[in-house]
């Protein structure tokens, strides 16, 4: 008797136990919490306080926004603001994964509070990849981004072992495990790479010729690729890589690099 | 544009300076597909062909990492700052772990030509130009800055000078030289590479010099205006607008020692290469022109030369001509 009362009760624990772990994989894709940022601070991650409250909260099944100008899907919001996915992310099995951000402007993304992948900055879609070996199972994951200006687009891929690059799956994504991890810094402060978004301002019609050209030249920041001593004669670099016992870099282009960037 | 982003990344030039030698170069004076034509062109595509940029097109462009004897560690077109840094290490390793064979570099191959440098007495001027405002809402590439230098001969300054001397209240600049500016320096070159205007896009072309007073004898000053419109056939891409400046011409060398040029114009429609993030509809572009004389524009060409236009004759339409003409 007493075993044929013990029985459902295993079948009720074996399926509340697997309903539990199943229900992670039931509420696929990741919290979106898109916060509204004021100008001066929109070029950069910003340090979020717990008590901030986004603008707006939903679970985004993928994190797959291609390029696009105006309105940010369905969010309301167009530029000034910055965005953060959590979750967690399951990998099958164990062994190296990459990740990929391909962004406008700037994103990067965590895994188990370790940055893999660092898109920072603002500029066009511009893809970053970072690797990180996992063990199999449900891994914490958080994703950055930043819009600025202009239009936005965030992407987040991977390549599992042996597997193709692909938009994370939805079903490789999970918003179940959601308590703060403190591992994760929101408010890491790394190098900024900005540049000042706004062009020079007009001058006025009546403006000196001088004044007028100034105002188009470029500033000291759109210069500093300037102070790297490039060289334009390859045999001359070749013979400076060997005397100097030291690697060269070439950076070649359709259109010499340094008339045109 | 992010080029330029990168390569300005503080960490990127630190790493570039304390562990590289570095250079830049062009794909069509470097790459045996685009008829380099340079004797280095042999070193670069043994050097290239051993990575697999042609996984990405028939352009050889992007960053290497390589020795003085040809070995190619590393080659990617992605340039990123985290990917950059990540591909400096990558091939600074290869580099530690391979070293490259000792080889003999001889003067002879120092003094090789290298590019299509200007002629000693050209007159060499940069171009700079910006969207501004950039329209809201415009891609982000919308707010780089455009870059090319403008070839001046010697013989069109003298034809200026001689020309200033006999009507100085009024004469049209050379054909040549209005028809260079038309067509390969007033481009959207903003988000990267432009279009050139063909001889029939050039609709208007109506550039109108004077002299002015210099303060000094041996230097000759002028004035000039002007307005243009360059078109498509079908009127996809195009850029409109009025240009004003002056220029200080050395008597002595014929150089021009000074020059100052502003250009208020709207342009619309996008180059075939650079066709992202293009704004809707016609937008402003101002341009700035100044004299040159850093150690780059003795090197560097502009970017019409580099793609092999006709840039010392280039024609244009005879409408443009026929306007240039109605003084």
């Amino acid at each position: 008797m007493r075993w044929h009362c013990c029985v459902p009760c295993i079948f009720v624990a074996l399926f509340f136990g697997y309903g539990c772990a199943f229900a992670e994989c039931r509420a696929p894709g990741l919290i979106g919490e898109y916060f509204s940022m004021a100008d001066e601070s929109a070029s950069d991650f910003p340090i979020v306080s717990p008590d901030k409250i986004p603008k707006l909260k939903r679970v985004d099944s993928q994190i797959a926004f291609d390029w696009k100008s105006g309105e940010f899907y369905g969010t309301g919001m167009r530029e000034r603001f910055y965005v953060r996915w959590s979750g967690a992310i399951k990998a099958r099995k164990r062994g190296v994964y990459t990740f990929y951000t391909e962004s406008d402007d700037g994103s990067r993304l965590f895994i188990d509070g370790k940055q893999v992948v660092d898109n920072q900055g603002l500029h066009s879609m511009q893809e970053e990849d970072g690797a990180v070996e996992l063990s199999s199972g449900w891994h914490r994951i958080k994703i950055e981004f930043i819009q600025y200006d202009g239009g936005a687009g965030c992407i987040c891929r991977w390549k599992q072992p042996k597997g193709e690059k692909e938009i994370i799956p939805e079903n490789m994504l999970s918003h179940a495990l959601l308590e703060e991890d403190p591992g994760v810094k929101t408010s890491v402060a790394f190098e900024t790479n900005r540049t000042t978004r706004e062009a020079p301002p007009e001058p006025p019609e009546d403006a000196l010729l001088d004044d007028k050209v100034k105002s188009v030249l470029p500033r000291p920041e759109e210069e500093n690729w300037q102070s790297i001593p490039w060289k334009r004669n390859l045999q001359d670099a070749r013979r400076e890589s060997q005397l100097q016992g030291k690697p060269l870099f070439l950076w070649i282009m359709n259109g010499n690099p340094n008339g045109c960037t | 544009m992010n080029r330029a982003f990168t390569f300005s990344n503080s960490r990127i030039i630190e790493r570039l300076k304390k562990d590289f030698v570095c250079f830049s170069g062009d794909t069509i004076e470097l790459q045996s597909d685009y008829g380099g034509e340079y004797p280095a062109v042999g070193w670069f595509m043994h050097m290239a062909n051993q990575t697999n940029w042609r996984s990405q097109g028939d352009t050889a462009q992007g960053m290497y990492v390589a020795a003085a004897d040809g070995t190619a560690y590393c080659w990617k077109n992605t340039p990123g700052i985290s990917t950059t840094l990540r591909f400096m290490d990558r091939g600074l390793a290869a580099f530690r772990a391979s070293p490259p064979k000792p080889v003999q570099i001889k003067d002879e191959q120092l003094k090789e030509e290298f590019t299509r440098s200007p002629k000693p007495d050209s007159s060499v001027i940069q171009i700079f130009s910006r969207i501004r405002p950039v329209p809201e809402g415009a891609d982000s590439r919308n707010y780089n800055i455009g870059r090319d230098y403008l070839w001046i001969y010697k013989n069109e300054v003298e034809e200026i000078v001689d020309a200033a001397k006999r009507k100085p209240e009024g004469f049209s600049l050379p054909d040549y030289v209005v028809a260079r500016i038309a067509r390969y320096s007033l481009v959207d070159s903003i988000r990267g590479q432009p279009d050139f205007w063909d001889a029939g896009d050039v609709r208007v072309a109506n550039f109108v010099a004077h002299r002015m007073p210099a303060g000094d004898d041996n230097q000759i000053r002028i004035g000039f205006r002007g307005i243009f419109k360059q078109t498509t056939t079908w009127y996809t891409r195009g850029l409109e607008g009025k240009i004003e400046g002056e220029f200080k011409i050395d008597g002595n060398t014929f150089k021009i020692s000074r020059f100052r040029a502003y250009v208020n114009a709207t342009a619309w429609g996008a180059s075939a290469w650079s066709n992202r993030g293009v704004p809707k509809g016609r937008f402003p572009i101002v341009f700035a022109m100044v004299e040159a004389n850093d150690a780059l524009s003795k090197d560097v060409p502009p970017g019409a030369v580099s793609r092999n236009m006709i840039y010392r004759h280039p024609e244009i339409s005879d409408i443009a001509r026929h306007a240039a003409n109605m003084k």
